[in-house]
């Protein structure tokens, strides 16, 4: 390799001097400007990351109580609310016919039973018997729905429900008869005082 | 473990990977010459030698992170600059001469070293044509060898050779005018 020549002498010679270069005035500014606008960019993208990440933290929270909601729990609870729905009328429209003659006899019933009540034939104690027969009545009901939900379509079931109502029906008329007759006879001896 | 490039500057560059401003701003202060220099010497264009180093600076600070200290922070950051000057004279088109080998002996003129002030080298460099003036710099003052160069310019190693002695040869003439022009 030979030495040197003169053109790479004198570079090396001035190359601090080749490499000291002023730009033009105000790159100072111009270049604040614009690492400013970079910063901000900068600190705006991790605004937006912070952002984004409450967003994914509230959307994990929103699936976590979907999830709490939707467990085995509640699961069970909804089940047995789709339980307590079942009945007659989810066997068959023939049934379900069945089922609306019975609940609306019964209900009709017990507004005589009310009416009766509110015209004061009927005592606190024979309210309290009332209820407590309404009352096994309902929990009667409950096991036949369980039943039906786990048998739909078991003969036996369907038929327990049947006594079921008719029972209910039954001795609701027979009560409310009855009271029927004691309201009958009172008003007699009523007017037969009035007479 | 490899020691790592002890800058005189550590601080302040630390500073800067935590994206402190005024850090980035100290740092742009201490290098904003040498960097526009190697613009100004690619581009031949002060306006946009400006630019190119401002965004290389930007660039850096953006990228810092994957400084890790093997070569001084100064290289490191003119490889950036280097590459976006080069990208930058790109754009405008400017081909890098594939020489023909058989023209590729081409006598070097010796001359006596004699004084020179710096700014006849400078006004020569920024006369020479595109091709000569980026090999010249590259390899002269930024300290690249030819495989690097020809890499970096998508040429081959020969031509860059080639295209350094040709630009020697200019720069000489250019400076031995000025003389005979100094003197008259």
């Amino acid at each position: 390799m030979k030495e040197k020549d003169y053109i790479e002498e004198i570079i090396l010679k001035n190359l601090e001097e080749l490499n000291d270069n002023e730009p033009q005035d105000g790159h100072f500014e111009r270049f604040e400007a614009k690492l400013k606008n970079q910063n901000k960019k900068k600190k705006f993208t991790l605004n937006v990351a912070w952002k984004v990440a409450a967003a994914v933290v509230f959307v994990l929270l929103a699936v976590n109580q979907v999830a709490i909601y939707m467990s085995p729990d509640k699961l069970t609870t909804k089940i047995a609310n789709v339980k307590n729905d079942i009945s007659l009328g989810s066997v068959s429209e023939e049934y379900e016919e069945v089922e609306i003659y019975y609940t609306n006899a019964i209900d009709a019933g017990l507004t005589q039973w009310n009416t009766l009540n509110n015209e004061g034939f009927i005592s606190a104690e024979e309210q309290e018997m009332m209820d407590t027969e309404l009352a096994e009545f309902e929990i009667r009901f409950k096991d036949l729905q369980e039943d039906l939900a786990a048998n739909p379509n078991d003969e036996r079931v369907i038929n327990a429900m049947l006594e079921y109502y008719q029972t209910k029906l039954g001795i609701i008329n027979m009560i409310v008869n009855k009271l029927e007759e004691v309201k009958q006879q009172q008003k007699n001896t009523e007017h037969e005082i009035e007479i | 473990m490899e020691a790592l490039y002890k800058n005189i500057h550590q601080e302040i560059i630390d500073q800067c990977r935590q994206g402190n401003e005024k850090a980035q701003f100290q740092l742009y202060k201490l290098y904003y010459k040498a960097m526009y220099s190697v613009c100004i010497r690619i581009l031949n264009d002060e306006m946009e030698a400006e630019d190119v180093m401002q965004e290389a600076f930007l660039k850096a600070f953006k990228k810092i992170d994957t400084y890790k200290g093997e070569v001084s922070f100064g290289a490191w950051l003119k490889k950036i600059v280097v590459n976006r000057s080069l990208d930058q004279l790109k754009k405008r088109k400017v081909q890098f001469e594939e020489v023909n080998e058989r023209n590729s002996q081409i006598a070097e003129y010796q001359m006596e070293t004699k004084e020179v002030n710096v700014n006849t080298i400078k006004k020569a460099i920024q006369k020479l044509p595109d091709g000569y003036r980026v090999v010249l710099s590259l390899y002269l003052i930024e300290g690249y060898d030819h495989d690097e160069i020809s890499q970096i310019l998508g040429i081959s190693n020969s031509s860059s050779r080639t295209q350094l002695l040709r630009a020697k040869n200019k720069l000489r003439e250019q400076l031995k005018d000025e003389e005979i022009f100094s003197y008259n």
